[in-house]
């Protein structure tokens, strides 16, 4: 994973037919609570953004507000420039151009999926909206179960339906609220992979709300990394992965290591309980308190640590054999760290080892406490 | 009570649709406090003032009138109050009624509770007929029951005592049974309010999850023990709530203890209320007092009933795996059980109906079997009355008006509270349940101040608009259920299809609210076509429905007569409802009651 991976085509160079979106210090309270806090963040036409955070960071909730479900409390939301939520302002939800996909489907149990999908589409004659109807169906792979009800299908192909439903109307913003998270494991991937692809054919600004971050590693262009109401980080997926801002982008999103050390003057080099820790980037924070980051994939053991910026000696208290690799815990002085290393690997549980990070694998953020 | 806290809805039953049930994220369900109340809510509001606030109020306005409403001699006077709060006149008839009613409450919460337990844990023989003849009573006339039981069990003449005398021997005066007396009149409100209590504490036992009780037989507690050790604690607030239910019913319920006369030193109060409004000299100020004493302890067991609802939600044990508790086998005991649902089913429906339709075929009200020649000349020359052709409109009118419109302003109702929220909402809802702590003569008394000077006073349509207030809350109470069961994604998907609320409701909500609006519906029509509290304060000669002539005949000692029209009327109720299970396809069994 440490690999670099070609980037994804920016969203400008897609064919893009959706519209901006902005949202400007958004706040939203229910009575004496706020869910919301004030965030900022903008999209371009055509581009995937997702709201990642755990449950109860307000993801689900800024949604909502977006698709005009829940009133905001302070802030605007424009739509290519035009607000439609702001100070004494609240377009409808039907009239904002928007359509969304919703965690539970939300496929009407009393229509077809025809009608299901065909729904929305208004001041259209009746044979143009049924090819649109077909067209869309044929899209998702579900023409021939156009006569069928909601109920008689399967949760992945209510999915679909849900799906088509959205796209059909053809919105200027596609919602997205937990899409794939009441699917079983193995057909989650293979929707994802569907989703996407679909995004990319028709060329919706999405917005994405999940809770998995590989979800939103893997779909999106950017990623609002939400906590408590407030925007914790907003970046594409790999420099989230590689340069966390805080603490908790840094454990929320893949296995971290964490190592909390205090900089020294050049700023690239802190040390803990005799440990040192060297980064090539240097820390640009305030104070000296400082928490060193790197991925366990990025721990070298044995030989393979000899002459990196970081090396360190370190007890092996555990080792797993996962399949695909082995899982080391080892004891530095400074707590615990987890290393993935290849399953040929010599280690030995009890015995003492070389461990090694590269500086270039290895980040700094403020110390939490 | 509010609906939201109303026990025994059984989660993904009732409103039969199969929508998936899926976790609310946080924050869906809390209040949108800031938004101003919808219009909706605002005309709703107003509705229910006019429906359920202006008659309840009326009721105290006229407690402190001096004459009758509409008299031109009439001013403010607190002679009414004193005679009944504090002259001690009624003392006696207010100590009795609240006996009567807390033993009534007792029993059927005794009698309920174990047939629940019967039907939903033993494998009593027969089950499915049992738990229809075990609801039945909720959908057939009280007052037609309590006629029935006085042809068949009156000291004197009625048919157990007349044909027992010759087939056992006995003298012409012996009396072997006597529905007349306090314990004759608890014993028929028995038959109807056992069911009430029967559904409230078997829709807890359905819910209760039944590892709880493997649990004790795990740890060595045979059934006995565990029936008393876990089953009877855990359905305590279930018993409770049932209790002050039913005790509410009891207190303010008229139709039974004045058609079996009640030969003892006090009548009900609610007997009381109907005398003063009615029987020359009337003094309606006085029923109108006598209304709010009747009132004060309803709200009192209304409140109570709220409260037990609510410590309910801490008993909930719903788990996520739909295990059907393991029947146990009682060999000889689930015979004795089924012995004994099918001596109530004996009692509450067969036997006062085979009496209705033998009675109405004799046409000199002969009770001797021996003597009884059938013929149809009696009904031919009721039905030939112009009263009854009359009657048959207005039993129709209101069998087809009320329903629909109570379905209608509680489908709003429901809306409000359970979608919107906000203050006007609480209100709304309190509002919209609050008739429930009114009895029904008690309401009619407020009505009839309230319309008397209109020009639609005596009409049907007074008794409409009493009837529509007074089953509000089942209105909504239905509507609701349906609706917390409706995940409001699927709304909001309209919402995001560019539908406006309009559209959504009609082409989302309502098609999926449809089978517990045809429930209520039927239910509705049920009480809406048997229904003698209000209608006998309420209508005038023109606007008698069957019910209140069936009473009348009752009043004139024209047994036979009053059981024709009572038939009457059973062949409606029963029309309408085979009309709803069969055509609309009502579903009406205990799981959405």
């Amino acid at each position: 994973m440490s690999q670099t991976i070609a980037n994804p085509p920016a969203p400008s160079v897609r064919q893009a037919q959706g519209a901006s979106l902005s949202v400007e210090n958004l706040r939203i309270k229910y009575g004496e609570t706020e869910a919301v806090k004030g965030i900022s963040f903008s999209i371009e036409p055509g581009e995937f953004l997702t709201l990642l955070g755990p449950s109860g960071c307000g993801k689900t909730t800024t949604l909502r507000c977006i698709a005009g479900l829940e009133p905001a409390s302070g802030g605007t939301i424009s739509i290519d420039g035009v607000p439609v939520a702001g100070p004494g302002r609240h377009v409808q939800p039907e009239r904002r151009g928007i359509n969304m996909v919703f965690q539970s489907y939300a496929v009407w149990p009393h229509m077809t999926v025809a009608k299901n999908v065909g729904y929305g589409l208004k001041g259209l004659s009746k044979s143009d909206a049924a090819s649109r109807v077909e067209e869309v169906l044929e899209l998702v792979g579900l023409a021939k179960f156009a006569k069928r009800y909601g109920t008689e299908l399967s949760g992945g192909q209510q999915q679909r339906v849900a799906l088509a439903r959205a796209i059909v109307t053809r919105p200027k913003i596609l919602l997205f609220d937990e899409p794939l998270s009441n699917l079983d494991a193995g057909l989650r991937e293979q929707m994802r992979f569907e989703l996407l692809q679909l995004q990319r054919a028709v060329g919706i600004t999405s917005v994405y709300v999940t809770h998995d971050q590989t979800e939103a590693m893997s779909m999106s262009d950017r990623v609002v990394l939400m906590r408590d109401g407030v925007i914790e980080q907003l970046d594409v997926p790999r420099e989230i992965y590689r340069r966390p801002a805080s603490e908790f982008a840094a454990t929320f999103i893949g296995r971290a290591n964490l190592i909390r050390a205090t900089l020294d003057a050049s700023g690239t080099r802190a040390t803990a309980d005799g440990v040192a820790v060297v980064s090539e980037d240097r820390y640009d924070g305030e104070g000296d308190r400082v928490t060193a980051v790197f991925r366990s994939e990025n721990v070298l053991l044995g030989a393979a640590a000899a002459n990196l910026e970081n090396r360190w000696s370190a007890a092996v208290t555990r080792v797993m054999f996962l399949g695909r690799n082995l899982d080391v815990t080892l004891a530095l002085p400074t707590g615990s760290i987890r290393a993935e290393v290849p399953i040929d690997t010599p280690v030995v549980e009890g015995a003492s080892v070389e461990v090694g990070v590269r500086a270039r694998d290895v980040h700094f953020v403020a110390a939490d406490d | 009570m509010t609906m939201l806290d109303l026990p025994g809805v059984p989660v993904g039953e009732a409103g039969g649709t199969a929508t998936q049930a899926v976790a609310v994220p946080p924050g869906r369900r809390r209040g949108k406090g800031l938004r101003p109340p919808s219009a909706l809510a605002v005309v709703i509001f107003i509705l229910l003032l006019g429906l359920v606030a202006g008659p309840t109020i009326m009721v105290f306005v006229g407690a402190l009138q001096s004459e009758a409403p509409g008299l031109p001699n009439n001013h403010f006077s607190w002679d009414a109050v004193y005679r009944v709060y504090l002259s001690g006149q009624f003392y006696g008839s207010l100590l009795g009624t609240l006996g009567v009613a807390v033993v009534t409450a007792a029993l059927s919460v005794v009698f309920g509770g174990v047939a629940a337990w019967f039907l939903t844990r033993v494998a009593v023989p027969l089950r499915k007929l049992w738990e229809f003849g075990l609801i039945l009573p909720l959908f057939l006339s009280p007052f037609v029951g309590a006629l029935a039981w006085l042809l068949l069990a009156a000291p004197n003449s009625g048919m157990i005592n007349v044909n027992l005398r010759w087939m056992l021997n006995l003298p012409q005066d012996a009396v072997l049974v006597d529905v007349m007396t306090l314990p004759g009149v608890i014993f028929v409100m028995l038959l109807f309010y056992v069911p009430y209590a029967y559904l409230f504490i078997s829709a807890a036992l359905r819910n209760m999850d039944p590892s709880l009780e493997e649990a004790s037989s795990m740890n060595g507690r045979g059934t006995f023990l565990t029936a008393l050790r876990v089953t009877l604690p855990m359905m305590r607030p279930a018993i409770v709530a049932s209790f002050f239910f039913v005790a509410v019913l009891a207190t303010g319920v008229f139709v039974i203890p004045a058609v079996l006369g009640l030969n003892t030193s006090f009548s009900p109060l609610a007997v009381e209320v109907y005398r003063a409004m009615t029987v020359f000299p009337a003094d309606p100020p006085t029923g109108a007092a006598l209304g709010t004493l009747l009132f004060w302890f309803t709200l009192a067991g209304v409140y109570l009933y709220r409260r037990s609802v609510k410590n309910a939600g801490r008993y909930v044990t719903l788990s996520a795996r739909a295990t059907r508790p393991r029947l146990i086998r009682l060999p000889v005991g689930r015979w004795v059980a089924a012995a004994f649902f099918a001596i109530y089913f004996l009692l509450a429906a067969v036997l006062p109906y085979l009496t209705l339709v033998l009675m109405s075929l004799t046409p000199f009200a002969i009770t001797d079997l021996r003597k009884v020649e059938l013929s149809f000349a009696g009904i031919v020359q009721v039905w030939k009355r112009p009263d009854v052709a009359t009657a048959f409109g207005n039993t129709i009118v209101l069998g087809l008006v009320v329903p629909t419109v109570v379905v209608l302003i509680g489908l709003g109702i429901a809306y409000v509270v359970v979608r919107e929220r906000g203050r006007l909402g609480a209100i709304i809802d309190y509002l919209g349940t609050f008739p429930i702590a009114v009895p029904g003569i008690v309401f009619a008394t407020g009505i009839l101040w309230l319309y008397v000077r209109t020009p639609i006073y005596a009409t049907v349509f007074v008794l409409v608009i009493a009837l529509v207030g007074a089953y509000m809350p089942q209105g909504a109470r239905f509507a609701s259920a349906g609706l917390i069961q409706i995940d409001r994604s699927l709304e909001e998907a309209a919402r995001m299809n560019g539908a406006g609320k309009l559209r959504m409701l009609f082409t989302v909500t309502f098609p999926l609210l449809r089978p517990s609006l045809l429930s209520a519906w039927t239910l509705l029509f049920v009480f809406a076509t048997r229904e003698v509290n209000e209608a006998v304060i309420l209508s005038g000669p023109k606007s008698r429905p069957l019910s209140v002539l069936a009473w009348n005949y009752v009043e004139q000692g024209s047994l036979q007569q009053a059981a024709v029209v009572g038939l009457f009327l059973t062949v409606v109720m029963a029309v309408g409802m085979l009309f709803a299970r069969f055509v609309l396809r009502a579903k009406l069994d205990s799981s959405n009651l």
